[in-house]
């Protein structure tokens, strides 16, 4: 697959934790990363464009990322857009939930660079 | 259309054929090895860039905000999602009372981390905060994080704020897949000890002068008056 044209949305609500998504995914060469402040925020920017692949936290204000990964795989414009979930180590049952609803991998905080990168590259089959 | 098959490597000259199947081997396994260590190479400016990232994205948060809520809680998240603290409690000195009071915490219950006299022998667990506190040197524990709790925190680091240590932070354990402090780890570490005190000083400031900025005009005046003041102490 071509990275040429490849966009990834990422919904975290704490700046500091999206400034380092960001940092992290721009390392991937030609992936254009668009940012949302929650999950109202991203079905907002799901609306104006289609993603590659969406990045999403799970806890957050206004709409969490649960709730997100069901409007997102209800909606068929975006039922096979790949979603990776951040979560904490204490949040086992978020994790499980949002995987049942339809996300396809999870990382879990505090995150390392090389593994969001390894993890978005295996979904958007990109070579290592 | 069908070609004929290689010949063997040997075929022509087979009383010396070992030798140049040997050189090739020899060279595809330095090539090899090169390769690997290029890859190692890769991967640790990989890791030290993640690093930087980190300790660059975690300094600029810090000082983004003088709300002191804010810095607050940005020292909360520092420490939960990007250190892996599963327990902390950060502690502000209070010079007339003689003791060290928890001002932020999470996952633990209050009662059990009261204020810590700084003249009364400490008790289980407190010597290294206020050790940490009387020397102005962190004690971050090395190899695994597995058996750190209250009594044993897993990182102790002081606030320093020109040049005094105002507080301490106390890191009392980890989540479990954080098995060891990394150098990551660590260079957060200093950057809390140098840089979170002076956040919450630039938040106290903010608050103290009724949490408003300066008008433009005021600002210019300001920065003038302090320049030609320093003009004049130069020239005397």
């Amino acid at each position: 697959m071509s990275a040429a044209e490849l966009t990834c949305l990422v919904v975290e609500d704490s700046p500091m934790m999206r400034q380092l998504l960001v940092f992290a995914l721009a390392r991937i060469k030609n992936l254009r990363v668009v940012e949302a402040d929650d999950g109202f925020d991203g079905l907002r920017k799901l609306a104006a464009q289609k993603f590659d692949i969406i990045v999403t936290d799970i806890n957050m204000p206004i709409m969490d990322g649960l709730k997100l990964v069901k409007r997102v795989r209800s909606d068929p414009a975006h039922q096979d857009t790949p979603i990776v979930i951040i979560t904490t180590e204490g949040a086992k049952e978020d994790r499980q939930r949002a995987l049942a609803l339809g996300a396809n991998a999870y990382i879990t905080k505090p995150i390392q660079a090389p593994q969001v990168i390894a993890q978005v590259k295996l979904l958007l089959k990109l070579d290592a | 259309m069908s070609h004929p098959p290689h010949p063997p490597p040997d075929s022509r000259s087979p009383q010396g054929a070992g030798e140049p199947l040997a050189a090739l081997r020899e060279r595809v396994a330095v090539l090899e090895r090169e390769n690997r260590s290029l890859t190692e190479r890769s991967d640790r400016l990989e890791d030290e860039v993640a690093a930087l990232a980190n300790v660059c994205v975690a300094g600029e948060q810090l000082h983004a905000t003088l709300d002191l809520t804010r810095v607050l809680g940005l020292l909360r998240e520092l420490l939960q999602q990007l250190v892996g603290a599963r327990q902390f409690v950060v502690y502000l000195v209070d010079p007339q009372a003689q003791e060290l009071q928890p001002v932020v915490h999470d996952n633990v219950e209050p009662t059990r981390f009261p204020s810590l006299s700084l003249s009364a022998t400490a008790g289980p667990g407190a010597e290294a905060l206020l050790r940490v506190f009387a020397r102005g040197e962190a004690e971050i524990r090395e190899g695994s994080l597995a058996l750190a709790g209250p009594l044993e925190p897993a990182a102790v680091l002081p606030l320093r704020l020109a040049g005094n240590v105002v507080g301490v932070i106390s890191v009392l354990c980890v989540f479990e897949q954080k098995l060891a402090f990394t150098a990551t780890d660590r260079a957060l570490f200093e950057l809390l000890s140098s840089r979170a005190a002076g956040a919450l000083a630039g938040a106290f400031l903010f608050g103290a002068g009724g949490g408003a900025f300066p008008k433009p005009a005021d600002l210019l005046a300001y920065v003038n008056a302090t320049i030609a003041s320093a003009d004049r102490r130069e020239t005397i």
